[in-house]
């Protein structure tokens, strides 16, 4: 068994509407990695990489040591797109029928306890479900097919809050067994604060920073003041005399006493080093 | 073991965990050789990320109050009395400095302090 369940190494994709450029990350077993990053960053192209539903230029993209994109390394993903991906005129109740042939592992009786536990009500069309509704569909049809690999792309935008702690609280249980990995992509970063391991921040189609989340927290503040914004601020914002920008938080001596550091938020990290690239890129 | 954390707390998660396991082990509610909660089970329960309690438990192996066994999960060691015993003072210690800040803020003197301490502990004992 690899100790890492997924990696992307050295990826390139260039087509006229994006660029992915040397694009490296793994997800180890037992570990949920967080993707993050503004609309266009390429989270979604590298969730397609990994899905081999998208052939790099350059790079290696593998699931379970298997190049991404295999029946071997798709039958152990499962996988939470942003709608429900089966006809919207099929009943839930059918779909274990449907679908669960193609699936050697598929656990009906546990597709059918997380729809009643998610209250997804079974003689709904697809179609007709609510949002939230169709996600938890999309994640009860993906944990059926006892999956190693969780992918998830944007499950939770527009969902509520009791919606987004119950699918938290499912991935946790998925994550109790430690040869299980999760890859969570999403705009709503607190949703990752109580369940990611790893951080993987994507700007304009590179990795910006990664790491323990925990860690990439502790390495980055924000610092405010008013007067001349001082040099080094990464993704540095003005309004008036006020300033902000995100600095390396080892650097926070070298800061006069009428600068007030706070710590950093992963939406802080974002917003700056998105700054920091769109400034750079100018 | 009875572990709570509180999220809106400025101590940060993993620290209330490694404290309140730490506490559990030096006081001897928790028995040496038997194992810390499982920290994925822990991590789902508490709702809190897997990490978050990876970084407590390896703080609780460097101190030297559990070990980590392969296909057991972390074990509680024998702690030395003595050790036990200091650390638990050490925590009163703290707590008695903390509170002679606060009172000198407060402007109460040790009279004041003594007769709430009396206080306490009549309503908590």
């Amino acid at each position: 068994m690899t100790d890492y369940m997924a990696r992307l190494d050295g990826l390139h994709i260039r087509r006229p509407s994006f660029d992915i450029a040397d694009v490296s990350l793994t997800i180890p077993r037992g570990t949920v990695v967080g993707l993050v990053g503004p609309n266009g960053a390429g989270k979604t192209t590298v969730i397609r990489a990994l899905l081999g539903l998208i052939t790099p230029d350059a790079g290696v993209a593998e699931v379970i040591g298997l190049p991404a994109g295999t029946p071997a390394a798709l039958a152990r993903t499962g996988i939470v797109l942003d709608q429900p991906i089966v006809d919207p005129e099929w009943r839930v109740a059918s779909l274990g029928r449907r679908i669960g042939p193609f699936y050697s592992d598929w656990d009906e009786g546990r597709f059918v306890e997380l729809l009643s536990r998610f209250n997804v009500q079974r003689d709904r069309k697809v179609g007709d479900l609510s949002r939230g509704q169709g996600v938890k569909l999309t994640l009860a049809m993906a944990l059926a097919q006892r999956p190693e690999l969780l992918i998830l792309d944007e499950p939770s935008s527009g969902l509520d809050p009791a919606s987004r702690r119950e699918i938290s609280d499912v991935i946790r249980e998925f994550m109790v067994d430690p040869g299980h990995a999760t890859l969570f992509s999403t705009h709503i970063t607190t949703d990752l604060d109580d369940l990611a391991d790893d951080l993987v921040v994507m700007v304009g189609g590179r990795i910006a920073h990664q790491g323990a989340l925990p860690d990439v927290r502790d390495e980055f503040a924000v610092a405010r003041g008013s007067g001349t914004a001082p040099h080094g601020l990464i993704g540095a914002h003005t309004s008036g005399e006020q300033w902000s920008g995100l600095i390396r938080a080892a650097d926070t001596a070298v800061f006069e006493s009428d600068v007030v550091i706070d710590t950093a938020s992963v939406d802080d990290i974002i917003i700056h080093l998105s700054a920091e690239h769109e400034r750079s890129a100018a | 073991m009875r572990i709570v954390v509180s999220t809106d707390s400025a101590t940060p998660i993993y620290e209330q965990i490694k404290a309140q396991a730490r506490a559990a082990i030096l006081s001897g509610d928790a028995k040496p050789g038997t194992t810390l909660p499982s920290l994925r089970q822990l991590a789902a329960d508490l709702r809190v990320s897997v990490i978050t309690i990876t970084r407590a438990y390896n703080e609780l192996v460097a101190a030297g109050l559990v070990r980590n066994e392969h296909g057991r999960g972390f074990v509680v060691l024998t702690v030395d009395p003595e050790i036990a015993s200091a650390a638990l003072r050490g925590r009163v210690d703290d707590a008695l400095r903390e509170l002679h800040t606060a009172a000198r803020h407060a402007r109460l003197d040790s009279t004041d302090i003594h007769r709430l301490i009396d206080e306490i502990w009549r309503t908590h004992d």
